[in-house]
């Protein structure tokens, strides 16, 4: 009884100590904004290039675009301007943002937009978001972006969390605390040997922990791992989680700047005899179709393709030369049918 | 449902206002029972059946030995048959399925039918040594076989202890399933301080280690210095995440108002390696002990033909951490790591330092604890290392160091090891130096900021689900 009475005065006193601290040094006002915060800047990376490229035809996407697709095939057989957009890892956040601020507002917009995605990513707005994603989403948004914080970080918070994220100062400043801790207690001693600063050991971590340095096995174990979120009773609900996710805007801003959408499901070895697709992903795949339809958006689905074999994939996603061409073929041959915008 | 989740402490506040407002003891376990089986299905229901049908039939089996004792054998036989039956088929089926794939596809044979999904329930070889435990005793009359299916149901299923222990004996949680339970304001004085210390060594130490370290153990050709960096890593993660839901568990059955055993008492700081395995896993090391070890030595001092002495004293070490190895996972890592300490239990042994042994003077002990310490880090390289050719390919092919960054990388992962590791060390100080008072209360309120500062909506699985 008295050890926890105790126990409770200390807690006290230090929630005050910390909180003095977070006000003092990190905060602006109170309550405290709930959620991460975009900075003002925009990168308009994708804009100039568009703007430079002029494409008629723009493949859009995460890493899968640049090892699956070959635009210079595709703009032969095709006979019209080919670009790609490829943001390593990125989420349905991140490719909102791209093509809401860079695509949207070129001077020169594609006719025809092609989105690769993997199973439920498109309705799995809290998917790649945190720590560095959040950075690469932050550099393709500005402050006026608070939809997509309010889909990407704010609804996917308890309301705990979010009433903890307000007004309570040891969690809201967590963030910045952890990052005292290492740059003033873990990486001490790099700073005392090296004179290497905090971002030179984050490169340093970034160089020694390059994807190319790690295990096939592993590797495509760790991305598996990772990717359960996309799997979850909640993620594989098509009608619970559409219009909590950026697919509608995605559409609507296409729509809007008249660039014809064509999604396009990309093959992923997740699934084999010994771990089928669940039943609900292919329901899920199912309402995603008939949504598609009812939206004048064109849906293919390579995902069960016999044409991409297990031989030609280099990891999980990414396929290999040979998977290039042959993917690449098949899109050629799957766009040709389709009624020009 | 994971300790650390909201979704658990929801389930577990309404268990536990309508568990102190049951007055009757048979009500209380009835409620304990549904809740550990809604606790053990709550993902995966069918986990919750297979449960249910392996304690009946351990159940019956037990009531049958004592009721014809002239059979005792056959019925422990059956016992050992649907127990290690379950467990191995759980534990290897995808561990050999896939060599045996390869020779049928060499044979010119059709393998598909071999490719069913076959996971392995968690907590189940936890549950298994319970069970096993109990079959034992009654077989040797040490026991009265239960004649209460929900108490003895609650006994296997007990959920703060299904999933990773301790593996309580029969003997320790019967007679408090069995006695009637009233609420007491110590129940939650005795169990705070294990919540607070299993969150923080949990969300902060070990979740925050295990993200550099499995990144290391993942790399194509690590450098030795980031292979040493990373065991040690792992041995920080290892007792960290392990002892965390150890304190867990305890502090959860203390608010319903039963007493688990302790499963760690400062393996680190083990002299040798039997004195580490009497404070590593302790309710692990008691089973092997009881139910493998003591059984094996009597086996071969019982013989016509007496073994040499350095054998008997040999084998049974070997045998029992061999075995050791196998519950703990499926693959040749596992194996050769319970080897390897077999081989250091037993070459202990022979040269005379068993488990109490404490060499005259601190800087001879202080050499002693440095030598165990890294055996016991080595132990946990075996252990993490992702498959054997890993390992072996590190120790013949690794340069020290593949450059400046990889230092950096590994430097900076020594140090992480060393901060997280501190708070760890300081209880150990405080515990000797300080026993209670202030000081604690203070250390306690420091972890529990601590564990809001690290609080991620995410958090990663107990390491020991999936033994």
């Amino acid at each position: 009884m008295r050890e926890f009475k105790q126990y409770l005065l200390s807690l006290l006193i230090l929630t005050g100590l910390i909180s003095g601290f977070v006000f003092l040094r990190f905060a602006d006002g109170y309550p405290f904004p709930v959620g991460l915060q975009f900075d003002p800047h925009i990168r308009q990376k994708y804009e100039e290039m568009l703007a430079e490229e002029r494409p008629q035809i723009l493949v859009f996407g995460d890493s899968v675009v640049e090892t699956n697709v070959d635009t210079n095939l595709m703009a032969s057989k095709l006979g019209k301007s080919v670009s790609a957009i490829s943001e390593p890892g990125a989420g349905s956040a991140l490719l909102y943002l791209v093509l809401k601020n860079n695509v949207a507002t070129a001077e020169s917009r594609p006719d025809l937009l092609i989105l690769l995605f993997r199973d439920t990513v498109l309705t799995s707005p809290g998917f790649r978001v945190h720590g560095s994603f959040f950075e690469v989403m932050d550099e393709y948004a500005g402050t006026e972006d608070d939809f997509a914080l309010q889909l990407a970080i704010r609804d996917q918070m308890s309301p705990l969390e979010k009433l903890a994220e307000a007004y309570f100062p040891p969690y809201w400043g967590r963030w910045d605390l952890r990052a005292l801790l290492v740059s003033r207690v873990i990486n001490l001693p790099v700073r005392a040997l090296f004179d290497c600063t905090q971002e030179c050991s984050e490169a340093a971590m970034g160089d020694v922990f390059g994807n190319q340095n790690f295990e096939p096995d592993q590797l495509n174990e760790a991305i598996n791992s990772a990717e359960n979120f996309l799997y979850t009773d909640e993620n594989l609900d098509f009608e619970g989680q559409i219009d909590r996710s950026f697919l509608p805007e995605i559409v609507r801003i296409c729509q809007e700047n008249n660039i014809k959408l064509i999604l396009v499901r990309t093959k992923i070895l997740r699934f084999s005899i010994e771990n089928p697709e669940p039943s609900a992903l292919t329901n899920y795949v199912n309402d995603l179709s008939a949504y598609a339809q009812s939206h004048g958006v064109i849906l293919i689905d390579f995902a069960r393709d016999d044409r991409l074999k297990p031989t030609v994939f280099k990891d999980m996603h990414h396929l290999n030369q040979e998977g290039k061409t042959i993917f690449s073929e098949m899109l050629i041959e799957a766009i040709g049918s389709v009624p020009p915008p | 449902m994971s300790f650390t989740s909201l979704t658990f402490w929801a389930f577990f506040a309404i268990l536990f206002i309508a568990y102190w407002f049951m007055r009757e003891r048979r009500w209380q376990n009835l409620l304990l029972l549904v809740a550990s089986y809604v606790f053990y299905g709550w993902l995966t229901p069918w986990y919750a059946v297979l449960l249910g049908a392996s304690t009946l039939g351990d159940f019956i089996l037990a009531r049958r030995m004592r009721q014809r004792t002239d059979k005792t054998k056959v019925y422990l036989g059956l016992s050992l048959i649907l127990n290690l039956g379950v467990l191995a088929f759980f534990k290897y089926y995808s561990f050999f399925n896939s060599q045996v794939a390869e020779a049928l596809t060499g044979a010119g044979l059709p393998v598909n039918w071999l490719f069913i999904n076959v996971f392995l329930p968690a907590g189940l070889s936890f549950y298994t040594l319970k069970k096993l435990a109990y079959m034992f005793d009654v077989s040797r009359g040490l026991l009265e076989p239960s004649d209460d299916l929900v108490a003895f149901g609650l006994y296997v299923s007990f959920f703060p202890q299904i999933v990773a222990g301790p593996i309580d004996r029969y003997q320790k949680l019967m007679p408090q399933i069995q006695q009637k339970r009233v609420w007491q304001a110590e129940f939650f004085y005795s169990a705070w301080p294990l919540l607070v210390t299993g969150f923080f060594k949990k969300i902060v130490v070990a979740d925050t280690i295990r993200s550099v370290v499995d990144r290391i153990f993942a790399l194509n050709e690590p450098s030795m210095l980031l292979v040493i960096a990373g065991a040690l890593g792992f041995t920080l993660e290892i007792l960290a995440d392990f002892s965390a839901y150890t304190d867990l568990a305890r502090g959860i059955a203390q608010l319903l108002g039963f007493n688990t055993s302790e499963n760690f008492n400062k393996p680190y700081l083990s002299l040798t390696p039997t004195e580490f395995w009497n404070r590593w896993h302790i309710t692990l090391s008691i089973w092997l002990r009881d139910y493998i070890f003591f059984p094996v030595r009597r086996a071969l001092l019982r013989r016509r033909q007496p073994l040499p002495a350095w054998l008997n004293q040999s084998i049974p070490p070997l045998v029992t951490m061999f075995i050791s190895g196998i519950w703990h996972g499926a693959g040749l890592t596992f194996v050769v790591w319970g080897i390897y300490y077999g081989v250091l239990i037993a070459g202990c042994q022979l040269v005379g330092l068993r488990g109490d042994w404490q060499p005259a003077g601190r800087l001879k002990s202080f050499f002693a604890w440095l030598v165990m310490f890294a055996f016991i880090a080595f132990g946990w390289l075996i252990f993490r290392a992702p498959s054997l050719s890993w390992l072996l390919d590190v120790f013949q092919h690794s340069e020290w160091t593949h450059g400046q960054a990889d230092l950096i990388v590994a430097l900076t992962v020594l140090s992480m090891t060393l901060a997280y590791s501190l708070p760890i060390y300081i209880k150990h100080l405080l515990d000797e130096y300080v026993p209670g008072g202030f000081v604690h209360s203070f250390y306690y309120a420091a972890l529990t900021i601590g564990i809001v500062i690290f609080t991620s909506s995410v958090t990663s699985d107990f390491i020991y689900f999936q033994f």
